[in-house]
């Protein structure tokens, strides 16, 4: 195969496919986005497993900013048709859009009427312009987006040696001004690329010896004498043209000709042929001069070839010399970092190490390509939204030769991040393109999978609508490790679960995992510069070996590059998104090794003191411990008769001793000498003093004694508990580093222009200069800046009713409005204030004064970026809870707060922020916050019951529910109530309870009574219910949902290779929304071509498919989660055939014609390729006549109407 | 004869000869050394209407096929027209000038009209300063976008005359070679492919047809494009916001 054909069919090839890559990526990230975005909208009880729960709360949060995803109901965000920014066709809120335009909330734009895409068609010029809103299009338009009609049609239109993929009337344009064109409609566009150096060409003689060198068409119209292969420089022709040393570039052509006298090209350039009279008689097409680089840079031969190497260009222009005329092959290959990369070659270049979630921050995928000569970068869209693919050859059929060529294609990582909340998930994302899983394997008990992007997304430093959601992304890996220690028998603490926790391992292996969701955690940046953005609490910091590793990482990898992958299993295998991987067992508790040791312990006292008042060991009641040894002791020693009431009272004093042992936590060796002290004790002071048992005589005081020294012995065996340790991990949003000192590094290379997302990436003080230039600079943006932020209360912003007062230099006041109670604050008050900062700037709270980078368990808040104003929200705690309790709580706050800037500059002390909380006894129940599902909410049609939530105000609450309205005492449900979220700050309770739904609507009443610690204190007469009920209720669909049709659901005809199709979905039923997916594999596999049209009836989508057979599987689902599904099964044809000659025969002066269908018949006399709008007409039909003259042969083409057209003629036919 | 007599004769004869002349001017008065058919009116309006649409047609390559950008963006210091554009992240653009040679042929109409009318303005008063009366029929005007070319066509009906002769025009049609034909197409499929799959393969583009240079720079969420046409030098310019990605989550 000629190697240029297999080059350029690589490249047409690979073009089609990294277009279809990128659009399907994309696709796949706004529908798969929208898909788990739904899914998680659907209810709680597709929800499971580990991370399902996990991330199910990050991707709630994650969805109020994320990309406009169509279910967006309620949301108020729809289309608009005119923003009042000017905006056409673009997501809005019904406020942002102009009055009077169209807007549906909800909806997907495409969608709508007003903005739906069509085709817009100028058929005299051949135009026909997709994806055209119908207000744009001031020709026809039809609602076929994808224009799939005939006329749209692209196929060869040659033009004298030039060739064009084009529609059918684009083509005949070229013919408007006298140029000879022809159309072949059954060429694509690689047959099409070397048509027109088919053509044959030679030598026009016209009068006066003229001679114009061309094609037997351009000859024609010249009128002149065409001589197929001969130029015009040939003797035998007697032209006035004769050969020079002068040499041109020819449009279209690649190579270096000779140029003749009159201005006509010849043959190749050859220096050695200048004088040889041979060269200049024919059209040479074998044995020229040249090499396998496309005679690049050869000063003797013209033979160029822009695929191998060279291209004509003008020697003068790029100072070379050749041996003859003024045109070289320049030479069209490229080197880079000492490779040679041959013309149109492209490659990957890299920042650093890429893939495993192991590219570093600022970093880009850039894609160069060797454009004639220069290389040019293409770059990768930033913030890693695409990757750059690569393969180093190409399959030609008969085998692979050395090709390579690179791709930016679309960086899935959302979608990747997204299946950690569905079921299955894990299978989904082995299967994902560019999703893997990381394996978390820190300790036996703490161990799971999570799906993330094998090429983390990048996020914006200053915008702050994507911080906030890169804060909720890098909280996924906000973990805690519980770690189980267990006492010996000497009562010391020993780990038992999670140890690894607390080892090295722990922070390593969770950066890891925080680093690889995305531009979170302790990561470089593409200086190598490292930052920490993550805690450890009870559990090593990253050692240093740990964070070199991390550097090297911002050095790219020799040869390493992301494989371009096979699309076709992508297609198959994306779309079902699920949860990751097993959930990892429960980390048990601490074993109550303290009910065992106790049970023993009293039994082996019960023996203890049986033998020893009997004088002899009793062996066989060791068989059960526990208190069942007891009853095993007593039964053995009442087989001994008198000897029973000793043994009582020995256990009497057993059981005190135990009570006392647990009272003071003691181990279970201390537990068990107290025990037995306790029984001796026990058993010389009845004996000796009462009469119930037998004096123990002499052994009184060796036995008391013994038994006190027991007892006291028992107190330095274990006084303390073995607490579980929690080791947190908290995951937060990488900042760059302070300063500007590597902002620099950014410019200079214009291979790798800088951008917002790399310049800042490289010092928090790094400021991109010229934005929107062509000379786009990455400096420090404030050079002279030397002194820390200041601080100052943020007056606008404070809660209702609280205002700040006192302001200093070193802090505020937080007072209540009304200064009842000496100005303290409600106990649950939602207090909101802040402080400003005088320039950007990165503040803590806390309620203790911790510098930066110390690890803090007061901590109330702390920015992950960069800003001037800084708000808190959180919930004053309730001193009564732990005054309550006997604790030492008190009202008094203060929250200490420090700032530094990004050149690192910090506050030199705390800018303290004084209030107080009111003290004394809480006298007013707790308040409902949230229901979940929400009240009103909708459930499963087939439901019977339903699980709820209730969010509560106060910690330490337990609430109750009935159908009826009812006292809180009377009430007869319980909700199951989280143990307490202890603590001081935030405090709050969840509530659970599965209620009973019936018919349409269901109502339930309920209520909840706080401070349920005051219970175990004698003091639950104190605590408060609520007086009102909250009323709640669920609701059912009237009809359960339903597709009750889908179409198309028969065969039909098209012309063209693909047809839009309006895929209409009916649904009936269920909720308000219904959205419908559809598969062409499963029912399995339904989420990867994912729609969603709301609440508009019938669903409609266009779609673009290709003829053939189809089955679809389409799967609807409401809100309540209840799913509807149907199929549907049709062929598209299509109609490609040529109109046939089914008879011909001449009847006296006249052709008749009959076509096997409806055509319009043309013919010429001069050849088949004449212009299809200067034939001659020879009717339309199928019937077609036309008068003829003798002896003369007629070139007949016919045309259907779905504008099928022979390349050649349809028939010749001489009259006779 | 000897030579001085030669001389003086000659002398003298020149002397009859120029006052001669002297007195023609004298006494005769002014007169034509023009007609009508000497004019050449074509010319002058070829030129002048050429000169006009050169200008509108570099406009055009500048702004995108517009006289001045409708919905742009900033970049390097100056405006490119969007041909296609989508507010929404994730999304194909429309294709929001789909019929773009249609609009660049009335737009250059639209921009020129005015100084073509006073191209034959200036003819009429430079004739009727020279003393023809000028007299004409209403304007035909349009230009067509073909390959290679920008045909003028251009219909006036001209009437000069002066002391009985007479001399009507009515055909200026003209044109000017310019790729923006081409560059318009290439234009057009760079949209066409943006609005499909979001993307153009400008370079394979180019290995295939290497007398266009296309570079692209993405620039806030957009691509600012540039069709150049080796040979000419001639650049297209515009805009396209096509399945725009955010900048996070």
């Amino acid at each position: 195969m000629d190697n240029r054909k297999i080059i350029a069919g690589f490249e047409l090839t690979l073009m089609l496919v990294s277009l279809f890559a990128f659009s399907y990526g994309v696709a796949l990230t706004d529908d798969a986005f929208g898909a788990s975005m739904k899914q998680y909208e659907d209810g709680a009880d597709e929800r499971a497993g580990f991370f399902g729960k996990l991330v199910g709360g990050i991707i709630a949060r994650l969805r109020a900013p994320m990309i406009p995803v169509v279910s967006a109901a309620g949301t108020g965000i729809g289309c608009c048709e005119v923003a009042v920014n000017g905006e056409i066709c673009g997501s809005a809120t019904a406020g942002n859009c102009e009055d009077g335009v169209g807007f549906v909330d909800g909806a997907d734009c495409a969608a709508t009427s007003f903005c739906k895409k069509g085709c817009c068609i100028n058929e005299a010029a051949g135009t026909y312009v997709p994806n055209v809103k119908e207000s744009h299009c001031d020709v026809d338009w039809v609602a076929d987006p994808n224009c799939n009609m005939p006329a749209a049609q692209e196929a060869c239109c040659i033009v004298g040696t030039e060739s064009y993929y084009e529609t059918r009337g684009a083509c005949d344009v070229r013919g408007t001004n006298g140029a000879i064109v022809e159309w072949k409609s059954d060429m694509n566009v690689l047959e099409c690329l070397g048509a027109a150096e088919t053509q044959v060409t030679g030598a026009c003689v016209t009068a006066g010896n003229s001679c114009k060198f061309g094609t037997a068409e351009e000859c024609a119209s010249l009128s002149g004498e065409f001589h197929p292969d001969v130029l015009c420089t040939a003797d035998g022709l007697n032209t006035s043209c004769v050969k020079t040393e002068q040499t041109t570039c020819v449009d279209g052509k690649d190579g270096v000709y000779f140029l003749d006298s009159c201005g006509n090209a010849a043959n190749i350039y050859d220096s050695s042929k200048v004088d040889d009279d041979s060269y200049w008689e024919n059209v040479k097409t074998d044995g020229l001069c040249g090499d396998s680089s496309g005679s690049a840079n050869s000063a003797s031969c013209g033979n160029c070839d822009r695929f191998a190497g060279g291209i004509c260009a003008s020697a003068s222009e790029n100072s070379f010399t050749v041996d003859s005329g003024d045109s070289f092959c320049r030479d069209t290959s490229c080197m880079f970092d000492g490779v040679k990369y041959k013309p149109g070659e492209s490659w990957c270049v890299y920042d650093g190490k890429i893939g495993d979630g192991d590219d570093v921050v600022g970093s880009r995928h850039w894609k160069y390509v060797c454009n004639q000569g220069d290389v040019n970068v293409e770059p990768c869209a930033d913030y890693r939204n695409q990757i750059c693919t690569q393969s180093n050859t190409m399959d030609i059929g008969a085998g692979e030769v050395d090709f390579r060529n690179a791709a930016c294609v679309a960086n899935n990582w959302r979608e990747c991040i997204a299946l950690n909340n569905e079921e299955g998930g894990k299978e989904v994302c082995e299967e994902t393109l560019n999703c893997r899983i990381e394996h978390v394997d820190i300790a036996d008990k703490f161990k799971f999978d999570i799906c993330t992007p094998r090429y983390p997304g990048g996020s914006s430093f200053t915008d702050k609508r994507y911080q906030a959601t890169a804060k909720s992304t890098c909280a996924m890996a906000d973990q805690t490790c519980t770690v189980i220690y267990k006492q010996t028998m000497t009562g010391s603490c020993v780990c038992d679960t999670n140890c690894a926790c607390e080892e090295s391992g722990f922070a390593i292996g969770m950066n890891d995992m925080c680093r690889k969701l995305g531009d979170c955690g302790g990561e470089v940046n593409i200086a190598g510069k490292f930052t920490e953005n993550y805690k450890v609490v009870n559990s090593p910091m990253l050692s240093a070996d740990s964070v070199s590793t991390l550097v090297a990482m911002a050095t790219a990898v020799p040869g390493q590059f992301a494989e371009v992958e096979d699309y076709d299993d992508y297609l198959a295998a994306a779309g079902l998104f699920g949860g990751p991987g097993p959930a990892p067992e429960d980390a048990e508790g601490p074993a109550d090794h303290s009910n065992i040791m106790l049970g023993l312990n009293v039994g082996m006292a019960g023996i203890l003191l049986a033998g020893f008042k009997l004088g002899w060991f009793a062996p066989a009641t060791l068989g059960a411990p526990g208190m069942g040894a007891i009853t095993g002791t007593g039964g053995a020693l009442a087989g001994y008769g008198g000897m029973a009431a000793s043994a009582i009272a020995g256990a009497i004093g057993a059981v005190v001793g135990i009570l006392l042992a647990k009272a003071l936590g003691l181990s279970p060796v201390g537990t068990a000498l107290m025990s037995v002290g306790a029984s001796m004790v026990s058993v010389a002071l009845i004996g000796e003093y009462t009469t119930l048992v037998a004096s123990l005589g002499g052994l009184f005081w060796p036995v008391l004694i013994i038994g006190i020294v027991l007892m006291i012995a028992a107190l330095f065996f274990g006084m303390g508990d073995c607490d579980p340790v929690e080791v947190v991990f908290t995951c937060s949003p990488w900042q760059p580093p302070v300063g500007a000192a590597d902002c620099e590094l950014c410019n200079g290379d214009p291979l790798k222009p800088c951008s917002e997302y790399r310049c800042k990436s490289l010092g928090a003080a790094c400021e991109l200069l010229n934005k929107g230039t062509d000379n786009e600079l990455c400096i420090d943006g404030n050079p002279n800046d030397a002194t820390p932020p200041v601080i100052s209360p943020q007056f606008g912003v404070i809660s209702d009713n609280e205002v700040y007062s006192g302001d200093s230099a070193s802090g505020v006041s937080i007072t209540s409005v009304d200064g009842s109670n000496g100005g303290c604050i409600a106990a649950h008050t939602e207090l909101l204030f802040g402080i400003n900062t005088d320039e950007p700037a990165i503040c803590t709270f806390d309620l203790a004064m911790t510098e930066f980078g110390e690890t803090s368990e007061t901590e109330i808040y702390k920015d992950d970026y960069y800003d001037y104003n800084h708000t808190v929200s959180f919930a004053l705690p309730d001193p009564s809870n732990g005054e309550s309790r006997g604790l030492n709580w008190t009202g008094d706050l203060k929250i200490y707060t420090r700032c530094h800037d990004q050149k690192g500059h910090t506050t030199p002390g705390f800018y303290t922020i004084d209030l107080c909380v009111v003290q004394g006894p809480d006298v007013t129940g707790p308040l409902v916050k949230r229901f979940v599902p929400g009240n009103d909410g909708l459930v499963s049609f087939d439901a019977t019951s339903q699980d709820v939530e209730v969010y509560v105000n106060e910690d330490a609450v337990d609430c109750k529910w009935d159908t009826t309205d009812m006292d809180y005492s009377l009430m007869e449900n319980d909700f199951d109530c989280s143990p307490n979220i202890a603590g001081l700050y935030g405090s709050s309770t969840k509530c659970v309870a599965t209620m009973p739904v019936s018919g349409v609507t269901s109502d339930f009443f309920v209520r909840c009574e706080d401070q349920g610690f005051l219970d175990a204190v004698g003091r639950g007469d104190e605590r408060n219910a609520n007086a009102e009920s909250f009323v709640y209720r669920l609701r059912k669909p009237e009809k359960k949902l339903e597709v009750d049709w889908i179409e198309p659901s028969q065969d039909f005809e098209v012309n063209t290779n693909f047809a839009t199709v309006d895929f209409q979905i009916m649904t009936s039923g269920g909720g308000e929304w219904h959205h419908c997916s559809y598969s062409f594999d499963s029912f399995d596999n339904l989420a990867d071509t994912l729609f969603q049209t709301g609440a508009e009836r019938p669903h409609r989508w266009p779609m673009n498919w290709r003829v053939g057979d189809h089955k679809i599987y389409v799967e609807c689902k409401d809100e309540t989660g209840d799913t509807a599904r149907g199929t549907t099964e049709f062929r598209i044809i299509k109609d490609s055939s040529t109109p046939q000659i089914a008879r011909i025969w001449q009847s006296g002066g006249s052709f008749n014609i009959i076509t096997t269908e409806n055509a319009e018949c043309k013919y010429d006399t001069a050849h088949c390729r004449f212009n299809w709008t200067t034939g001659q007409s020879a009717g339309t039909g199928k019937e077609h006549s036309f008068g003829v003259t003798r002896g003369e042969t007629y070139y007949v083409k016919c045309e259907d109407e779905f504008g099928n057209v022979p390349s050649g003629c349809s028939i010749e036919a001489r009259a006779l | 004869m000897n030579k001085k007599g030669q001389v003086t004769i000659f002398i003298i004869i020149g002397i009859v000869i120029v006052v001669g002349i002297i007195l023609l001017f004298m006494f005769v008065g002014d007169f034509d050394v023009e007609s009508p058919a000497d004019l050449g009116p074509q010319a002058f309006v070829d030129k002048c209407v050429k000169d006009a649409v050169e200008v509108s047609v570099a406009k055009m390559l500048f702004n995108g096929g517009e006289i001045v950008p409708s919905h742009a963006i900033a970049y390097d210091g100056d405006e490119w027209n969007y041909l296609c554009y989508q507010a929404d992240f994730y999304k194909g653009c429309y294709n929001i000038h789909p019929m773009l040679e249609m609009q660049i042929e009335a737009e250059i109409v639209r921009d020129t009209q005015d100084e073509v009318q006073e191209c034959f303005n200036t003819m009429r008063i430079d004739f009727e300063d020279r003393g023809f009366d000028v007299g004409g029929g209403p304007t035909e005007y349009s230009v067509n976008l073909l390959p290679e070319m920008v045909q003028i066509s251009l219909s006036k009906r001209i009437d000069v005359s002066k002391e009985g002769a007479s001399q009507s025009f009515g055909n200026f049609d003209t044109e000017i070679l310019t790729p923006i034909y081409e560059l318009v197409q290439i234009s057009m499929d760079v949209v066409n492919a943006e609005s499909q799959y979001c993307n153009f393969e400008y370079n394979g583009y180019m290995l295939l047809y290497p007398k266009y240079d296309i570079r692209r720079i993405d620039y806030s969420n957009s691509k600012i494009y540039r069709l150049v046409d080796r040979r000419s030098g001639a650049e297209f310019r515009f805009a396209v916001r096509s399945c725009a990605f955010a900048p996070g989550m």
